[in-house]
C-alpha cells in the first residue's frame, strides 16, 4: 500500500484519540484540552440535556498504574464538594477499555489567559481562593501534585 | 533502543562481514553514544544519518544504482509522493518525526488489512478504507449512509465496523510502538506524538 497522505494521517490521529461514545449517553463535542494523562472534551449529556466536560484517558493508558490513578482521581473529585473544585458526575469505561469520567462544564476564561488583563488586587483575590481550595483538599488528605502558577 | 540493537548487530555481521567480537565492540560503542537523557532514540538516529550524509557529501561519494552489495526493498517512489515540505514555522525535525509517525501508521494499517483478511473480516477493512482512508479526505468523505448503500449493509453496521477497525488499529499501533521502545517511560513519551490533530 502507498503511504497515507498527510491529510489522512491527521484524520486518523484525531479519530483514534477521540473517545468512541457509542452506547453511552454522551455526544462528543469539541476538544477542550490535553494533559499528561487525559484529554478533556466538551460533551452533551443527551439524557439530561446539559453540557458537560468529559475526561478520557489517553489511548496509551488503558491499563496499569495510570488507569488506577485516573480512577482514583475521579473518586477523589466526587468526594470533594467545594465551590472551587469541579464536581464529578459519573465514571465509565469505553468499548476500547479506556476509562472516562464526566464533570461539570466550567465556562469562562482560563486563569492563565485572563490574568494579565486583571488588576493585582483581583489576581490576589483569585490566588487566595485557590489557596483556600487547596487547603480544603489538604485537610482531607488529598495533595494535588500538579498545581503551578500560570 | 532494545528493538534496534539486534538488527544492528545482524546488519554489521552480514553487511560488513565483521567478526563477532568486533561487532560486539562496535554495537556497544554505537549504542553507548546514545544518551536517553539527552534525546529520544529517533533523534539520535537522525543525528547519525546527518553525520553519514555530511561525510558522503564531503568525499563526493556516489552510490551507483544497483551497485551495492545489498538492495533493500524500500518504496522510495511512495515515500517521495507522500513527502510534505514542513509548514511555515515547522522544522525539518518536525518533518522527520511526522514521517516516523506515518511509517508506524502505514505498518499498522497493513497489519490490520492482513488480520481482517485472515479472519474473514474483509467487510470491516472495506468500511475503514472507504471512510477513514478516503482518498480526498474530509472534503468529500462519504457519509455512513452512502457507504452502507454501496456495501449493502445497515448504517449501524458501518459505524460498528468503523469503531472496531479504529480500536484494532489503535492496539496495533501501540503494540508496534512498544516494540520500538526500550522502557515504559520512552513508550509513553513517544505515544504522545501518535495521536491528536496537532500531534505531528
Amino acid at each position: 500500500m502507498s503511504p497515507i497522505t498527510g491529510e489522512t494521517l491527521r484524520h486518523l490521529q484525531r479519530v483514534l484519540e477521540e473517545p468512541d461514545l457509542e452506547g453511552e449517553r454522551y455526544r462528543l463535542g469539541p476538544l477542550l484540552g490535553r494533559g499528561g494523562m487525559g484529554i478533556v472534551y466538551q460533551a452533551t449529556d443527551v439524557a439530561l440535556g446539559r453540557e458537560v466536560a468529559l475526561k478520557v484517558l489517553r489511548p496509551e493508558f488503558t491499563e496499569g498504574a495510570a488507569d488506577v490513578r485516573f480512577r482514583r482521581e475521579a473518586q477523589i473529585l466526587a468526594r470533594l464538594e467545594h465551590p472551587g473544585i469541579v464536581a464529578a458526575h459519573a465514571v465509565g469505561t469505553l468499548r476500547d477499555g479506556r476509562r472516562f469520567y464526566v464533570m461539570k462544564l466550567v465556562r469562562g476564561a482560563r486563569l492563565d489567559d485572563s490574568s494579565q488583563r486583571r488588576s493585582l488586587p483581583d489576581r490576589l483575590r483569585s490566588f487566595l481562593r485557590i489557596c483556600e481550595t487547596i487547603e480544603f483538599a489538604h485537610v482531607r488528605g488529598v495533595i494535588h501534585r500538579d498545581s503551578g502558577s500560570p | 533502543m532494545a528493538a534496534y540493537w539486534r538488527p544492528a548487530y545482524a546488519h554489521l555481521r552480514l553487511r560488513w562481514r565483521l567478526e563477532p567480537a568486533d561487532v560486539e565492540d562496535w554495537v556497544q560503542e554505537f549504542f553507548s553514544e546514545y544518551d536517553p537523557a539527552q534525546a529520544r532514540f529517533r533523534t539520535f538516529l537522525r543525528f547519525c544519518l546527518d553525520r553519514f550524509a555530511a561525510k558522503a557529501h564531503r568525499v563526493d561519494l556516489r552510490f551507483k544504482r544497483g551497485g551495492g552489495a545489498v538492495h533493500l526493498s524500500l518504496d522510495f517512489a511512495g515515500a517521495e509522493q507522500a513527502l510534505e515540505e514542513p509548514a511555515p514555522g515547522q522544522s525539518e525535525e518536525h518533518a522527520f518525526d511526522r514521517e516516523w509517525v506515518r511509517s508506524l501508521f502505514d505498518g499498522a494499517i497493513d497489519a490490520l488489512a492482513l488480520e481482517c483478511r485472515a479472519n474473514g473480516h474483509e467487510i470491516r477493512y472495506e468500511v475503514f478504507t472507504q471512510y477513514d482512508l478516503a482518498p480526498d479526505g474530509d472534503a468529500v468523505r462519504p457519509t455512513y449512509r452512502a457507504i452502507a448503500e454501496r456495501l449493502g449493509i445497515p448504517v449501524t453496521q458501518v459505524t460498528n465496523h468503523l469503531a472496531w477497525s479504529r480500536r484494532r488499529l489503535r492496539v496495533l499501533l501501540l503494540e508496534r510502538l512498544r516494540d520500538l521502545c526500550g522502557s515504559e517511560a520512552e513508550f509513553q513519551d513517544e505515544a504522545v506524538a501518535l495521536f491528536g490533530t496537532d500531534a505531528a
